[in-house]
C-alpha cells in the first residue's frame, strides 16, 4: 500500500475506489479497513461515494424508441439504394469520357480485344468476394495461375499482358460498371489516374488532396448527402465534381475501399486495370 | 443448458446488477459470435437481430450522454448505421458488445463535439435537461415517485456537468458494468487512465450531488 505513506495523516482517500470495488489485495483491504474503523473522516467519504455510485446506479433505463431498429434496416435499405444511385450516376457522369479517351487514343480498343467478355460478361459477379473487386482475370500463357493472388493483379489493357505485378501503381486505372446483364461491356467507364491525361482528360480540376480525401470519406459515410449536393449542381457541373473523387480512390489505393462501398449496392463492381498509353 | 443460454440471449441486455470482481478480462466467448458471422457473410437479417439485442444498451448509453431522448435516438440510429458500414472491420479480437459500445461512444463524442461548435444548442440541452424535460421511465418504487424522480433528474443533470471524457468514463463503468479493460478498449485509452477518470468523475458527481449525499443515511448500500 505504497500509496498510503503519501497521506502523512493515513487517510486512504486514494484507496477508497478500489475499495468500493473490491480491488484491492488482501493486505491492503486489511489495511484500509483498519484505518476506515478508526478515522471517520475517511469514513464518510466511503460513504459518500458509496452513495454517490448508488445514486448512479440507480437510475431507471431508459425505454429504447420501438422505432429504433425499424428505423436502422430502413436507413440501411436507403443507404443501400443511395449507393446503387451514385454508381449510376459515376457511369452516367463518366461515360462520354470513355469516348473522349478513344478519340485520345488511350488504347481503349485494346481494353475491350483483351476483356474477356465471354460467358460471364465483363465484370465478374459480384457476389463473390474476389471477382466481384476485380473483373475475369487475363492469365497470359506461362504464367500460372495464382488463384485469388492472380486475381487481384491488374488487366492488362494492352494486347500482350505483362506479368503480375508489372503495372506500376500509376498506370492503374478503375473500371465502374454494373453488370452485364444491367450494363454491357462497351459501356463500361474506365478512368484513368493522370488528373490531367486520364480518361477523364482535362476535365478533371486540380483538388487539394486533403480536400479529395474529405469527399471521398463523405461519400462512403453518406452516399445519400452526397447524391443529395450532386443532384443540385447542374449536370456540366457534375463531372468535375465526381471524375476526380473515382480517381483519388484509386491514387489512395482505395479499391478495395471503393469495391467494398460498390458491393452494398446491388451489382456494381469496380476493376482495377492498366492503362497503355 | 444451451436452450436456456439462447433464450438468455433473445433478451435485451439489462444493465448488469453490480457484482464485484465483474465479468473475468480472460472471457473470449462472444454471445454475438454466431450473429455476426452470418451478418458478415451477408445476412441482413442477422444484423437486424443485432440491432435489436444491443439496442437497449446503445441507448441507454446514449440517453444518459445526451441527456436527451431524441438526440439519443438520432445518435443511436447513427451509432447502428456505422456499425453497418465498419462491421467488416469487426476482427473478433474483443467482444462485440466492446465494438458496440465503441461505435455508439464514438457517435456521441462526434455529436457531443458537433454539438459544441453550437453553444446555443448545448445551452437548450441543458436548459431543458434540468427543467425537467425527456423523463426517463418512472422509477423503479413508485411510493417514492416524486422524490426519486427529482434525485434522477438532478443525478442526470450531474452527469451532463462532467466533462464529455469523464462521462463516457463512467456511464460505461457504473451503468453499463463493463470492467475497466473493457472501457479501455472501448475508449481506446490505458486501464490506469479510466480508472483515473472514474475516480475523477465520482468525486465531481459527489460533489455536485451534495444535498443528496453526505447525510449520514446508511441506506445506499451498493
Amino acid at each position: 500500500m505504497s500509496d498510503h505513506s503519501h497521506d502523512p495523516r493515513g487517510h486512504v482517500l486514494d484507496r477508497l475506489g478500489d475499495h468500493l470495488e473490491g480491488d484491492l489485495t488482501p493486505e491492503d483491504f486489511t489495511r484500509v479497513d483498519a484505518h476506515l474503523a478508526e478515522c471517520s473522516a475517511c469514513m464518510a467519504e466511503l460513504r459518500e461515494l458509496r452513495e454517490t455510485v448508488a445514486l448512479l446506479r440507480g437510475l431507471p433505463d431508459p425505454v429504447p424508441p420501438p422505432r429504433l431498429v425499424a428505423g436502422v434496416m430502413q436507413r440501411i435499405e436507403v443507404e443501400g439504394d443511395s449507393r446503387g444511385r451514385v454508381i449510376e450516376l459515376f457511369r452516367e457522369v463518366a461515360q462520354p469520357r470513355v469516348i473522349a479517351a478513344l478519340a485520345a487514343g488511350i488504347a481503349a480498343l485494346a481494353l475491350f480485344s483483351t476483356l474477356d467478355v465471354g460467358e460471364g460478361g465483363l465484370l465478374g459477379p459480384s457476389s463473390d468476394p474476389d471477382r466481384g473487386l476485380i473483373a475475369r482475370r487475363d492469365v497470359p500463357a506461362g504464367v500460372p495461375d495464382a488463384g485469388a493472388e492472380s486475381a487481384r493483379r491488374p488487366r492488362s489493357l494492352s494486347p500482350a499482358p505483362a506479368a503480375p505485378g508489372s503495372f506500376p501503381r500509376r498506370q492503374q486505372a478503375i473500371l465502374v460498371g454494373l453488370e452485364p446483364r444491367v450494363m454491357p461491356p462497351r459501356r463500361a467507364m474506365a478512368i484513368s489516374e493522370a488528373p490531367r491525361y486520364g480518361i477523364f482528360g482535362s476535365a478533371a480540376p486540380e483538388v487539394p488532396l486533403r480536400d479529395l480525401e474529405s469527399e471521398f470519406e463523405a461519400l462512403m459515410a453518406d452516399p445519400q448527402a452526397f447524391l443529395d449536393r450532386v443532384e443540385r449542381t447542374s449536370a456540366s457541373a457534375r463531372r468535375p465534381m465526381i471524375a476526380p473523387l473515382v480517381e483519388h480512390s484509386v491514387r489512395r489505393g482505395g479499391v478495395s475501399e471503393i469495391n467494398r462501398f460498390l458491393g452494398r449496392a446491388a451489382a456494381p463492381v469496380a476493376v482495377p486495370v492498366s492503362t497503355a498509353r | 443448458m444451451v436452450a436456456m443460454s439462447i433464450g438468455m440471449l433473445d433478451s435485451p441486455p439489462k444493465a448488469p446488477v453490480r457484482v464485484k470482481g465483474r465479468r473475468p478480462a480472460h472471457e473470449i466467448i462472444d454471445p454475438d459470435g454466431e450473429l455476426v458471422s452470418r451478418w458478415q457473410s451477408g445476412d441482413e437479417s442477422a444484423f437486424a437481430s443485432l440491432v435489436r439485442r444491443h439496442e437497449q444498451r446503445v441507448f441507454r448509453l446514449l440517453y444518459r450522454m445526451m441527456g436527451n431522448r431524441e438526440e439519443a435516438e438520432d445518435v443511436a440510429q447513427e451509432a447502428f448505421l456505422s456499425l453497418h458500414r465498419h462491421g467488416h472491420r469487426f476482427r473478433r479480437e474483443a467482444r462485440f458488445s466492446t465494438f458496440v459500445y465503441r461505435v455508439a461512444a464514438n457517435a456521441a463524442l462526434n455529436r457531443r463535439r458537433a454539438l459544441g461548435r453550437n453553444r446555443n444548442r448545448m445551452n437548450e440541452l441543458k436548459v431543458s435537461q434540468q427543467a425537467g424535460f425527456d423523463l426517463p421511465a418512472g422509477p423503479r418504487d413508485p411510493e417514492d415517485a416524486a422524490t426519486g424522480s427529482e434525485v434522477q433528474h438532478r443525478v442526470q443533470a450531474a452527469l451532463l456537468e462532467l466533462p464529455t471524457d469523464l462521462r463516457v468514463a463512467i456511464l460505461l463503468y457504473d451503468i453499463e458494468g463493463q470492467s475497466y479493460q473493457e472501457v479501455a478498449r472501448v475508449l481506446g485509452i490505458p486501464e490506469g487512465t479510466v480508472k483515473s477518470r472514474i475516480h475523477r468523475a465520482r468525486n465531481t458527481l459527489r460533489d455536485l450531488l451534495r444535498s443528496y449525499v453526505g447525510r449520514g443515511s446508511e441506506g445506499a448500500a451498493l
